[in-house]
């Protein structure tokens, strides 16, 4: 079979432990400008000024190899997938699956089928919530989350609740925005009946330790459900080391295509699940008195999906695979101790979310400044940041503020967009003073 | 294109967000109103005091960006004594204003120092920002007047309604009845209870014009849901005409739902 029009090197088809620690030798160094070459968009004048885009945890930036592989994909390959007798639909279902594939080895996945698309990360909890959820939640049970959790990772479980009596339990964090272990623990009862918390927190950055927070919930006999959507664009992640039932990310955060998402989930969980939608694909054989569901993963995949979005994502992955997860997150770190340095030296910027183990999210406020205006006046230096409650209003509240503004690094931004960011934030405080 | 943020910052506008005018809970106030952005958490809190169809006075509080707080500053200026025609009209030229297209002339000669806020219309994203205290005002002045008084016990009867919201007659409470059967198919609650009929007028001879907006700029079946209402409405007997207006502002929120939809939500 032609997957030219995926751009596969030969040996990325099997990305071996060798050809791995080959792209992490030192003969390949971590080049940013090269790296901002591939991402068109960068080149873009935004108010007459060259865009400086520091909005990465809202949405990441795509490459030109994920544009070019969407337009040979629907050019060359197109139809749709698990159903054609012909030539058309075998080449669009192979490179489906393939990026399936692809994207078990990045997770760490023991098997292909473990891996389910999903719109995003936002439909990966709740189809976990209404499946896994409405068999194993009853009333009086308890879910445990965390108080830095993204609505995402708040709502679908609310509504789990209400529908089943179970109760939400939330584990506190400290001023400096790291999960507090102890009291979590202390909120693992019999009753305890799933832990949903993030890799990555959206607003402050904090790298939970999910190791321990998976080790000190399998010990009392409670699945783990990772949202990894701020996670996998800047850390490696081994689903299996990590030893979580389930692990949810988006594609769009990882420079993939939007409308495409992740939820791995080991495959004993999975195949006790009952299906999420009903339709076509997800059956064996439909008679009107009785339907036979398909297998892990078919069953979770009702209706035609998002075939060009998972071929983009595939993509996406490759791309960054090429890189390396492990040069990416040590320049992300060294960018992300430049960016903490310049823009705490601000007097009257106040950050939020210092936690010691965090990737490159600065949150803050500016005395005197309310977080839509410094975006506004941002927004007009070319510099592209969120201002707003970020999705996690019980966070906001934590930290006794409305709103914040965000910066969000991607291994494409540079010590330049720092110092733009910072001369910004003092333009903005002279104009408002 | 350069936008200068100075067009969308004056420097009166500035000078109303560092010191806001009438910024305080007015004592003998007999109207009160909340306004809420949750795009953007703006809080603005308008007090009333209402004689004779005319604001005698104002106060306002809350929390928000410089646009909103200027607003609320300049709008508590502006319309201190008018009359409610007056209000409602001074907020109609407002709205104009800082929603016209952004090569229209600027219309400035009849808002007075509100002109200020002409550069929001180069900033779809914070027109909002600047309406809030307006649609405030206005929900304060259409709200039931709440004594504020040292005596004990709820206000026991509501005064007349505002001149320019009508009591409901029967044709309405028809019409009411009629679009409660109408439903957004991924919403199990029906329109008027979701809160997006934002009024119903009956002409004399019949003929009924609906104000109402979707919760989502984007529905995709709009067109479907307005020819439903077109439909509905049509069907009352009494009703000669149907005009079915979808507008986008006020934005739809949560708040405006009915008890017993929030409640059939799961909401409450």
């Amino acid at each position: 079979m032609d997957l030219t029009y995926l751009q596969r090197k030969p040996h990325r088809m099997s990305l071996s432990q060798n050809t791995t620690a080959e792209r992490r030798s030192p003969s390949r160094p971590f080049d940013v400008k090269r790296i901002r070459e591939d991402f068109p968009i960068l080149k873009q004048q935004v108010r007459g000024k060259l865009l400086v885009y520091l909005d990465n945890a809202a949405s990441a930036q795509k490459p030109q190899v994920v544009i070019d592989t969407l337009s040979r994909f629907y050019s060359t390959s197109y139809a749709n997938i698990h159903r054609g007798i012909h030539w058309l639909s075998e080449r669009a279902t192979e490179a489906y699956e393939s990026a399936r594939a692809n994207i078990q080895r990045f997770l760490g996945a023991a098997e292909a089928s473990e891996i389910l698309f999903v719109r995003g990360t936002t439909e990966a909890i709740n189809l976990v919530a209404q499946t896994y959820g409405r068999t194993h939640v009853h009333a009086g049970d308890e879910i445990l989350i965390s108080t830095m959790e993204h609505h995402s990772n708040i709502v679908p479980w609310q509504m789990l609740c209400e529908a089943t009596g179970a109760v939400l339990r939330v584990a506190p964090i400290n001023d400096d925005g790291e999960l507090l272990l102890d009291e979590f623990e202390k909120l693992l009862t019999p009753r305890t009946k799933l832990v949903a918390i993030a890799h990555v927190s959206n607003v402050l950055g904090t790298i939970n330790p999910i190791r321990r927070i998976v080790e000190l919930a399998h010990r009392h006999n409670v699945p783990v459900l990772v949202d990894g959507a701020q996670a996998v664009p800047h850390l490696a992640v081994d689903v299996q080391a990590m030893d979580c039932d389930f692990y949810a990310f988006s594609g769009h955060k990882l420079f993939g295509p939007t409308g495409i998402g992740v939820l791995y989930g080991k495959a004993a969980l999975l195949e006790a699940m009952p299906p999420y939608q009903g339709g076509g694909h997800m059956i064996q054989s439909v008679t009107f008195e009785k339907t036979t569901y398909n297998k892990v993963p078919d069953r979770f995949e009702a209706g035609t999906p998002n075939i060009a979005g998972v071929v983009g994502l595939g993509a996406a992955i490759d791309y960054m695979s090429d890189i390396g997860l492990e040069a990416i997150t040590a320049y992300e770190r060294e960018l992300l101790t430049y960016a903490t340095d310049r823009v705490s030296k601000i007097a009257e910027v106040r950050l939020i979310g210092t936690a010691k183990d965090k990737t490159g999210v600065l949150s803050f406020i500016v005395d005197g400044i309310h977080p839509h205006d410094l975006g506004t006046i941002l927004d007009n230096e070319g510099i592209a940041i969120r201002a707003g409650h970020h999705c996690a209003q019980p966070l906001m509240s934590r930290f006794g503020v409305p709103a914040t503004a965000r910066a969000s690094l991607a291994f494409y931004n540079t010590q330049e967009d720092i110092e733009a960011l910072a001369a910004a934030i003092h333009k903005s405080i002279e104009f408002f003073r | 294109m350069t936008l200068d943020v100075r067009e969308l910052y004056r420097e009166a506008l500035l000078d109303h967000n560092r010191k806001p005018r009438n910024f305080r809970k007015l004592e003998g106030a007999n109207r009160t109103a909340e306004g809420y952005n949750p795009l953007c958490g703006d809080k603005i809190k308008v007090y009333l005091r209402i004689e004779n169809d005319r604001v005698s006075d104002i106060g306002f509080e809350g929390s928000g960006c410089a646009i909103s707080i200027a607003s609320a500053s300049m709008m508590t200026e502006s319309v201190k004594g008018k009359s409610f025609a007056e209000v409602q009209a001074l907020f109609e030229r407002f709205h104009h204003l800082v929603t016209q297209a952004p090569s229209a002339p600027p219309d400035a000669g009849t808002v007075g120092k509100l002109a200020v806020f002409a550069g929001v219309r180069e900033f779809p994203v914070r027109v909002k920002c600047a309406t809030l205290p307006w649609h405030t005002l206005r929900a304060a002045i259409e709200s039931r007047p709440e004594l504020v008084t040292t005596e004990s016990g709820p206000a026991s009867q509501p005064a007349l309604p505002p001149s320019d919201a009508p009591a409901t007659s029967d044709l309405q409470r028809h019409i009411i009845e009629a679009l409660r059967t109408v439903y957004d198919p991924e919403i199990p609650v029906n329109l008027y209870d979701l809160g997006l009929i934002y009024d119903i007028l009956v002409e004399p001879s019949g003929a009924a014009t609906i104000r109402m907006t979707l919760t989502a700029p984007a529905c995709p079946i709009a067109d479907m849901l307005l020819w439903q209402v077109d439909k509905t409405v049509r069907a009352v007997p009494g009703v000669t005409d149907v005009t079915v207006n979808l507008v986008w502002d006020p934005p739809w929120n949560r708040g405006m739902m009915s008890e017993s939809a929030k409640i059939q939500l799961g909401l409450t």
